[in-house]
């Protein structure tokens, strides 16, 4: 038996019912079309399909569409576009902070979600608030140095040493 | 891999999701589905139904005067005694364990464990309730729940029943619970004014399932003596392994300091009450055990607001 | 050969550092193989084995096929009924006769074996019908690891061999034990580097089309060489080459796991003709995790003759590989051979030798994974350098430079005929010992170590083949890249090369190249890749050879396309010149004219401003014998490592890194660097927490990605990178960048790690350097940690 869902998606209402074992991933991929949450591992060890949900960072993933019902969604499409980046993305383009691209999305909600809490995170703060998101390419020098300077601070505290 | 089919309930009352539970023993209970879908992912669970609790009123955080409201008889075991205890709803996510000042003010172990548990994109939907009721021998919060001696509030077919948390966990991913039980509330004594907490871990990579920790809780009197240690360890046993009494008669309790053959008696005794678990882990639980100890001590020398880093 | 002037390093000054896919990727707005939905559009799930070894008894698919949504269920049987072809190696040098179907048929050899496929409606349906799936299998002994596979009496994968052993081969220096023999100094290790697999963060995956009208198949899939992928599909479906498209879109990441040509990628495309609908295959992390690719897995047996003043006289290497069931396209035996033609790495050695086993063992494939069988090379010449520094009381760094290649002659000729034009290398360590600070390094550690701390310091000099032929690895494809440039009637250009970014950022750095080549700005460049229909012929890329290759090949158009606009141009009364910047009015009226205004073209000069080039630098060809080159080019890095280990727990952490790259003429340093820091990252994971490992029942213990664990933010310094960068003398002077620090980091953090330990003597020989391996090594010398001191220590590891 299908269950229903009632979302809000990146600001528009969505109503739909799901098979039950949905996932939050699949339905925003597969019905809504929004492919910017990956699938990496579906086993909510990698961090690639993060999304917001309420405005906290969530791993799609981990989450049945049918029990987000009620929600608010915000995926990475909804951040910035191309042409006007949200800041934590300027960063990252301008720090190098992705190569591939697959696992990006979700840094940018990660990084999104940490500066909601923290405006201003040390090099420290993004480490651990990136703890959960697995990047095979970049070695996230790049990155973490981004979202420090998306956050404004200007922390010195070295990398290493 | 995707989940293996199922139906899913939005139960709207303890008593709906208990009765769906009692028709039907392959059903399960979904929480923040952070352990437990990773599992059906892997379909290595095949629920036929999840009963989701999330619309249960499950999520409250209160602090009450004393743990009047336990009923003793049926809790099976000790029941805090005086002061004020905090009331967290099953539901209660463990970022908000973590994050939450009055939290961290009343059961500073609990916060400082929450931040060791997943990563922060899980630790928004885990809860505290499933955590302690998926019972991973490897998991920070059953071990601070078997530590501080926390209550249970366990809703079953028969109504409500109070449960030690030392007599939830039985074995690997077991508890005590009955298949149509719901755990919708835990109950942790509050700390007293001379308090202090640590939670030490390892693992080969932070986030990753530990393979030791161990939490440590230490009151102090007038004369920053300790009066009282309570502690526990993960991941070194089937079940949480309370290490309280262990480090007591180590003698840190009525200890004014703790100079380095303390600390290391400390050691000592923990990692031989930890002596049965598999590999080195049990020279690594008096490493944690001691290191607890004397981060607790410290912070219970400070203003509690100054140990929450 | 010199340091790049600043006119070559003009190269470097692009429009910035900000790659061009950044905008998209950064947005969601990649479009990977799982972005691209079709109507009708249906899912494979592939059933695999539970059991190491096995003969399948037979295989139940009624009760699957039965069920709602299920398209096809097939099996090995099945395909080969519908006329699949089986695999073969077709390897350059002589090995056992193997040929494999596509999925399993009378035996499955390792866990993760696929036998049986289901297509149905959606991939939880697909994996619904999997679980309906009845097998009956016979068990059979499993073998585990290359050093069993090897022993009297050891199972038996292919009886009809008589031995596990696929391929064998041995070079012999004359004279070489004697050399050995007659040495002042000798000495005898093993070596191992330890199995682990590539992970990106996209599985693999391929999707399939097949159009009865036209006969011909589109596969979509995550592959880092399209060509090659579609010889091989067209081999094993049986079709011609004209009647398969492969398109390669964005890639989450491919690190070698996606450059074999698999059992999957051809399964979809018989697949889509057997049921006429579109089906993908996307790999799951589990599969991607057992069941894709291995890497490393060898162990050499080390014989060395050296003299008192460091100089090593003579070497000899056992090598035996571990290529799991080699049932993957040149499978582990690629990486084996490029590792015995590097044994020698950066250094003049009088004589080398190797013999190579190649053995099947009942475990997942090995084969590519970055770096490519130059680690496994580079830690056993790293661990020489360092032990014979030990044995001497000589300092690690002198000892090298004692063995160094000397500056002359260029190219230097290495022990098998390698042609290696790298830059000098006695300054580049004296560089890297300058901005490392050494000697600060070494009193620090000497600091440490008073006050009971481990802090160790690791040197590397590597020198690096890049631009591999593959006429050693993959048998019959050579050494060569296409491109094509068409610069369009508005002026923009139009590049399609035959390589295959993977993130990488082909498409920003090959429109500076094509830039710098035309004289424009690299605005007006537009870069594809990708799509064998859009270029007929490529190589992808792999073996940090996409810079040299397909740079090549778009300076060698750019320069024909550029010599035309000049005719042109001088045809109109105008002049272009065919060196530096241009004028972009000229330009402009140039590149319509070309095309629209063709009568004002001189008689004899062709419409058009395009050209498709082949490009080969031209100094590889097979090295079966000696004197002939496997790479092209060579890159070299020198590398220094400062680490602490705090023995308690087993964990290290890295303090300074810092590498001198000599990558040749560097197109852009961002993107540079940060193939350096990844890379780095990728090989710290190999040494401190990743393994593929395998209990002794052949069943795989890391399927998931807590169990597999790769580096997090919490794990990794940040490398610093100088670049000393010297012209190499293929066109546009590149020489590779991609796996220089992967090669490096276990080999260095090795060394690091075995200083730090030094006052208590512990030696490491392999590449796994886990905390419980260095936990275990630390305590077997009788160390103890101290609980007090360590409960009052200010950080321990692991520790937010």
């Amino acid at each position: 038996m299908n269950a229903p869902v009632e979302l809000v998606v990146n600001a528009r209402p969505v109503r739909v019912e799901v098979e039950p074992r949905t996932t939050l991933l699949d339905f925003l991929r597969d019905e809504l079309g929004l492919t910017g949450a990956h699938a990496g591992c579906e086993q909510g060890a990698c961090g690639a399909c993060n999304v917001l949900l309420d405005g906290r960072v969530v791993r799609s993933c981990l989450v049945l569409a049918a029990g987000a019902s009620g929600s608010d969604v915000t995926t990475v499409e909804h951040l910035g576009t191309p042409d006007l980046l949200h800041p934590v993305q300027e960063a990252l383009w301008r720090h190098h902070g992705l190569q591939c691209g697959y696992c990006t999305p979700g840094i940018v909600i990660a990084a999104v979600d940490l500066l909601s809490r923290i405006p201003s995170p040390t090099d420290a703060q993004v480490r651990e608030a990136l703890n959960g998101n697995l990047c095979r390419c970049t070695g996230y020098a790049g990155m973490v140095a981004a979202i420090v300077e998306a956050g404004g601070s200007h922390d010195d505290e070295p990398v290493i040493g | 891999m995707k989940l293996p089919p199922f139906e899913y309930l939005r139960a709207s009352s303890a008593a709906e999701a208990v009765s769906v539970l009692s028709a039907d023993e392959d059903s399960k209970v979904l929480a923040g589905g952070q352990s437990l879908l990773p599992l059906m992912a892997l379909r290595l669970a095949h629920p036929t139904v999840l009963v989701d609790i999330a619309a249960l009123d499950l999520a409250g955080v209160e602090v009450v005067d004393g743990p009047s409201h336990i009923d003793a008889s049926s809790c099976g075991g000790p029941v805090p005694k005086g002061g004020k205890s905090i009331r967290l709803g099953a539901m209660v996510r463990q970022s908000v364990l973590e994050s939450e000042p009055v939290v961290a003010e009343t059961v500073p172990l609990l916060a400082a464990a929450a931040r060791y548990v997943g990563h922060p994109a899980t630790r928004n939907l885990g809860t505290l309730g499933g955590s302690l009721a998926h019972a991973d021998p490897a998991a920070e919060l059953p071990a601070v729940a078997v530590a501080l001696g926390a209550v249970a509030v366990v809703v079953g077919p028969a109504g409500p029943r109070h449960l030690a948390c030392s007599l939830l966990a039985e074995g690997y991913f077991t508890t005590s619970l009955a298949p149509d039980e719901i755990l919708t509330e835990i109950c942790f004594p509050a700390a007293g004014p001379r308090h202090g907490a640590a939670w030490c871990e390892w693992s080969p990579r932070v986030g990753d399932f530990a393979e030791a920790g161990v939490g440590v809780a230490v009151d102090l009197d007038g004369d920053g003596a300790i009066t009282a240690i309570v502690a526990a360890a993960c991941s070194v046993a089937p079940v949480p392994l309370d290490l309280g009494t262990a480090l007591a008669d180590a003698g840190v309790v009525g200890a004014t300091s703790l100079p380095d053959p303390l600390l290391r008696a400390a050691a000592r005794a923990a990692e031989s009450a930890a002596s049965g678990s598999p590999g080195d882990k049990a020279e690594l639980t008096g490493l944690l055990a001691a290191r607890a100890v004397a981060r607790a001590f410290q912070g219970a020398r400070k203003p509690i607001a100054e140990v929450q880093t | 050969m010199t340091a790049v002037d600043e006119a070559q390093q003009a190269h470097d000054v692009g429009p910035g550092i900000e790659t061009r896919s950044g905008p998209r990727y950064l947005t969601g707005a990649g479009r990977y193989l799982a972005d691209h939905a079709v109507p009708g559009l249906c899912h494979v799930a592939i059933a695999r084995s539970n059991t190491a070894h096995a003969r399948i008894v037979r295989i139940n698919t009624d009760g699957a096929a039965a069920l709602p949504g299920v398209v096809a269920v097939v099996t090995g049987s099945d395909l080969e009924a519908m006329g699949a072809r089986r695999f073969d190696h077709l390897l350059g040098r002589a090995a056992r006769p193997l040929t494999w179907p596509v999925l399993a048929i009378d035996r499955v050899r390792f866990v993760g074996e696929p036998y049986a496929a289901v297509v149905a409606s959606s991939r939880a349906l697909a994996e619904d019908a999997l679980e309906a799936i009845t097998a009956e299998f016979e068990e059979l002994p499993p073998v585990v690891g290359g050093e069993a596979a090897l022993a009297p009496g050891a199972p038996l994968l292919y009886p009809e061999w008589g031995t596990n052993v696929f391929l064998s081969a041995e070079e012999l220096a004359p004279g070489l034990d004697e050399a050995i023999a007659r040495a002042p100094r000798r000495l005898t290790e093993r070596f191992e580097s330890h199995r682990v697999c590539g992970l990106p963060i996209e599985g693999h995956g391929a999707q399939a089309t097949w159009d009865p009208g036209t006969a011909r198949l589109t596969v979509v899939a995550s592959s880092q060489q399209p060509h090659q992928l579609r010889s091989v599909i067209a081999e094993i479906c049986g079709l011609d080459e004209t009647h398969v498209r492969v398109i390669s879109p964005d890639i989450g990441g491919g690190f070698g796991n996606k450059q074999h040509f698999t059992r999957e990628e051809c399964l979809v495309g018989l697949l889509a003709r057997l049921t006429g609908r579109p089906v993908r295959w996307s790999q799951d992390r589990t599969e991607a995790l057992i069941a894709s690719v291995h890497a490393r897995a060898q162990v050499h047996e080390v014989e060395v003759g050296y003299d008192t003043s460091g100089r090593v006289l003579a070497l000899k290497v056992k090598v035996i590989s571990d290529l799991g069931n080699p049932v993957l396209y040149f499978s582990g035996t690629g990486p084996a051979i490029v590792t015995v033609a590097n044994l020698s790495g950066g250094y003049a050695i009088d004589r080398v030798g190797w013999s190579l086993a190649c053995v099947a063992t009942t475990t997942c494939p090995t084969g590519a994974y970055r770096g490519f069988g130059q680690p496994e090379a580079h830690l056993t010449t790293e661990r020489i350098m360092d032990l014979v520094a030990s044995d001497l009381g000589m300092d690690p760094g002198d000892v090298r430079r004692v063995n160094l290649l000397p500056d002359s002659p260029r190219p230097w000729r290495g022990n098998g005929g390698q042609r290696i034009d790298v830059g000098s290398l006695d300054s580049q360590l004296d560089l890297l010992l300058e901005r490392f600070e050494y000697e600060t390094w070494r009193r620090r550690q000497a600091g440490a170590r008073a006050e009971g701390r481990y802090v160790g310091v690791g040197i590397s000099t590597l020198v690096q083949g890049t631009t591999p032929t593959q006429n050693d690895t993959a048998g019959r494809f050579g050494s060569l890249e296409m491109a094509s440039l068409t610069i369009l009637p508005d002026g923009h250009v139009n590049v399609k090369v035959g390589t295959k970014s993977q993130g990488q950022s082909h498409d920003t750095t090959f429109a500076q190249v094509a830039a710098d080549a035309l004289g424009i700005p690299a605005g007006l460049i537009e870069v594809r890749d990708g799509d064998t229909d859009a270029l007929s012929y490529g190589q992808g890329t792999w073996g940090s050879r996409s810079a040299v290759m397909g740079g090549g090949a778009i300076i060698k158009a750019a320069g024909e396309v550029r010599a035309k606009l000049a005719l042109v141009a001088a045809a109109l009364g105008h002049h272009l010149p065919t060196e530096g910047a241009i004028d972009l009015d000229v330009y402009a009226r140039v590149a319509a004219a070309a095309w629209w205004h063709t009568h004002l073209l001189p008689a004899g000069v062709e419409p058009g401003l395009t050209a498709t080039t082949v490009y080969t630098p031209g100094f590889t060809g097979p090295s079966s014998g000696r004197g002939a080159n496997h790479d092209e080019t060579y890159a070299s890095h020198a590398t220094a490592a400062a680490v602490e280990v705090d023995p308690a727990t087993g964990t290290v952490r890295v303090l300074s890194a810092v590498m001198v790259s000599d990558c040749g003429v560097v197109i852009n340093r961002a993107i540079v660097e940060g193939q350096h820091q990844g890379g780095f990252t990728q090989g710290l994971g190999t040494a401190f927490l990743e393994e593929s490992r395998y209990n002794d029942d052949g069943q795989p213990l890391c399927a998931t990605l807590v169990d597999y664990t790769i580096p997090t933010a919490l794990d990794v310094p940040t490398v610093q990178v100088v670049h000393r960068p010297t012209r190499a003398e293929t066109t546009g002077g590149f020489r590779g960048a991609g796996e220089a620090s992967i090669v490096v980091a276990p080999a260095v953090l090795v060394s690091a790690v075995e200083d730090a330990l030094r006052p208590l003597g512990v030696k490491l020989n392999s590449t796994r350097l886990h905390p419980s391996v260095i936990r275990a090594a630390v305590r077997a010398t009788g160390w103890r940690p101290d609980a007090a001191g360590w409960a009052l220590r200010a950080r321990v590891p692991g520790e937010l």
